[in-house]
């Protein structure tokens, strides 16, 4: 830092600083403009369209026409709607239960001395550092009727499973792979969150005689509690959000399997050119989206005046 | 009732002698040998001010089995009688002379719990290794495969490391398309969202740091709540947008609709909290421009968690997927992750030159994993941050 140059007076402009709160105001608004004018124009002028859009029809090509609650109407009768619905239900519940559990685990078992730690800590956390798009296709070729993972399973006398060819099996093969991918992911968040945890804590507990069982469940889980909430909230966005694996992987199907919402929505939207219907479908992703999101700007804020 | 923590190899020996110790009458040894006296540290203060050994024994034993924490019958009886202050050593087995053994920091496990801690350290360190073996596993495969040539593919057993190896498929792969292009885009891309976020989120941020102005806490929520929208909800009417400007198919297109965001403002207001008022207003009194202040003082200061935030925006805007599908339908505008879906629907069955793809197309990011590992980490964790 040049405390040197900073210490160099600037005669005619000290006068002019000093007693300047309105010149600090003026300049607190400057820096943020630019935020709030990209913000504005990309986030939130979009979403105020998607809600006049949802209520018109409209294929880009002749201009918008006004139908009121047709499309929402249409979406409530629309079997495909519901399906996709239904399969992000399914995608958000057990691509999300599973995290929890397996991410809290992991972060535990690396807070205590383990054999080439680093090492297995790097190891476990490669699924993050794997660009999506690149993991589906990997996945995919893993998924293969004669691939990697059905050779594994043959290893243990389990029959081939046409994973991505079935409809019974497709979405599972996405949603193991929303789980390979989350869990050292929130497994660093649970670190973060176990390293807040004061030491004093354990050692007392050691002291008093008590079990690394007990002390998991009467120190680290009742502390762990801000955390644990926030990775709750998060990992149904994240899910609620999926586009890329389905996408590349299936593109939705066999029969409608794996369409989740995010998918049927630009399906709608750039290969139907349906944007009334898409704009109304975003709409109910919206809300979804939005009940978590606001807990977790809840979260990220309890500690505000 | 049988304490825990004493080292168990130390348990038999000090106790016989302690007894023998109560039996000369020893009232030091006694009040030293008081169960109770096992923690560390309240005891050897015991020790050393031990003037009247019978009162210490008395007293001191009861409290410090209080700070210990374990209940015992023993300690009533060693306040009652100072003289018999050794409470039937045989069934408490505890005792241990303590003259002879240098402090310790901390009690070290019975011989029960360290066979227990010995097996469940064996048991995580299993199981760790089961998790990071499915880690790292696709990658392996990715890696391998690319190398295998096309007859040995799904060769069996599984070539882990092929043979003959196949180095061909990455070059036929990466002139089968544009790759030097789409890398180029990818980090054109990449890069210009990355320092256009440090750069808007710390200005930002400083601005609701620092600063007290009318609208700040409505614009500060106002700038959080864009996490609400993300781009699977508002890609059509964005689309729409980008359009109207003319940016489909443009860099500006891909760029500046990612330049900020609602949490990286977030988290560099967060860091910024904890910069010093006075720090910016000595500044201030020596005359440097606002302006100056932030680029000179604030900046610095918030080193890592720009690197924190640098990191994560560019490994998210490497990943960009659904948005490049959305506006570039140009074969020189592709991003790496368009190409490669789109390489992969055209080249479906070429694995070994997919694979060779995937590997170069991840190699980025591998590279910076190990490189900035620590801020990669980080740039992770603290999207769980809260207060």
């Amino acid at each position: 830092m040049s405390s040197a140059a900073l210490a160099k007076p600037i005669p005619h402009r000290r006068r002019w600083h000093l007693g300047t709160a309105k010149k600090q105001t003026l300049f607190a608004y400057a820096i943020l403009l630019p935020t709030l004018l990209i913000l504005l124009t990309f986030r939130f002028l979009p979403m105020i369209d998607a809600f006049i859009i949802a209520f018109t029809k409209y294929d880009l090509i002749h201009p918008p026409r006004f139908v009121g609650f047709a499309n929402f109407i249409d979406l409530i009768h629309d079997p495909l709607f519901r399906n996709a619905a239904f399969v992000s239900l399914t995608y958000v519940v057990f691509s999300v239960l599973p995290v929890w559990p397996l991410s809290l685990a992991l972060a535990v078992l690396f807070y205590r001395r383990l054999w080439l730690k680093n090492l297995m800590r790097s190891a476990v956390f490669m699924p993050v550092v794997m660009p999506a798009v690149v993991m589906a296709v990997v996945w995919t070729f893993m998924y293969h009727q004669d691939g990697v993972i059905n050779t594994f399973l043959g290893w243990a006398g389990i029959d081939p499973i046409p994973w991505l060819r079935s409809s019974k099996t497709a979405l599972w093969a996405v949603i193991l792979i929303g789980i390979w991918r989350a869990t050292p992911y929130y497994m660093v968040i649970f670190l973060a969150g176990l390293q807040a945890i004061p030491a004093e804590y354990y050692e007392a507990a050691e002291i008093d005689g008590a079990s690394r069982w007990s002390a998991f469940w009467n120190i680290t889980l009742p502390l762990l509690k801000p955390t644990t909430l926030l990775v709750m909230v998060m990992t149904v966005i994240v899910a609620m959000k999926v586009f890329a694996v389905p996408m590349i992987m299936t593109g939705g199907g066999p029969a409608d399997s794996t369409r989740v919402l995010p998918l049927f929505i630009y399906q709608t939207a750039f290969e139907f050119f349906d944007m009334g219907h898409a704009a109304a479908m975003s709409v109910f992703l919206f809300v979804a989206v939005m009940l978590f999101s606001v807990a977790q700007i809840r979260i990220f804020t309890s500690g505000e005046d | 009732m049988r304490d825990p923590t004493p080292s168990s190899n130390r348990t038999t020996q000090p106790a016989t002698q302690a007894r023998t110790a109560t039996d000369r009458g020893a009232l030091v040894m006694a009040a030293e040998a008081c169960p109770g006296g096992l923690g560390e540290g309240p005891r050897s203060r015991v020790m050393s001010g031990a003037a009247c050994p019978s009162v210490m024994a008395g007293a001191a034993c009861p409290s410090v089995m209080a700070g210990a924490g374990r209940p015992s019958t023993a300690s009533p009886r060693a306040s009652s009688n100072g003289v018999d202050a050794q409470p039937s050593p045989a069934t408490t087995q505890q005792p241990t002379l303590q003259l002879t053994r240098p402090p310790r920091r901390k009690p070290s496990p019975s011989i029960f719990r360290r066979v227990l801690s010995f097996r469940g350290a064996i048991i995580a360190q299993l199981l760790v290794l089961l998790a990071a073996l499915i880690g790292v596993v696709p990658y392996l495969w990715m890696l391998s495969s690319s190398l295998r040539t096309m007859d040995n593919m799904f060769a069996l057993p599984i070539q882990w490391i092929p043979h003959p190896l196949n180095w061909r498929s990455y070059v036929i792969a990466w002139h089968a398309q544009d790759f030097t292009r789409y890398f180029i885009n990818s980090g054109v891309v990449a890069v210009a969202i990355t320092f256009g976020n440090l750069l808007l989120c710390s200005l930002a941020g400083y601005s609701l740091a620092k600063f007290r102005y009318f609208g700040r806490g409505v614009l500060f929520l106002l700038i959080l709540s864009t996490m609400m929208l993300p781009l699977e909800v508002t890609m059509v009417p964005l689309f729409l947008i980008i359009k109207r400007l003319d940016w489909a198919n443009s860099y500006q297109g891909l760029i500046v609709p990612f330049l900020v965001d609602g949490f990286g403002v977030f988290l560099m207001r967060q860091y910024m909290l904890g910069i010093p008022k006075d720090l910016i207003d000595s500044a201030r009194i020596d005359g440097a421009s606002e302006l100056q202040i932030f680029w000179q003082i604030v900046l610095p200061l918030c080193k890592p968690a720009l690197v924190a935030l640098g990191v994560f925006t560019f490994r998210e805007a490497w990943d960009m997927y659904i948005w490049p599908l959305i506006i570039v339908s140009k074969d020189s505008l592709r991003t790496l992750p368009l190409a490669i879906s789109l390489f992969m629907s055209s080249y479906g069955t070429a694995w070994d030159q997919l694979m060779a793809i995937a590997v170069l197309g991840t190699l980025p990011m591998i590279l910076l994993f190990f490189f900035l590992q620590r801020a990669f980490i980080q740039g992770i964790a603290v999207t769980g941050l809260k207060e």
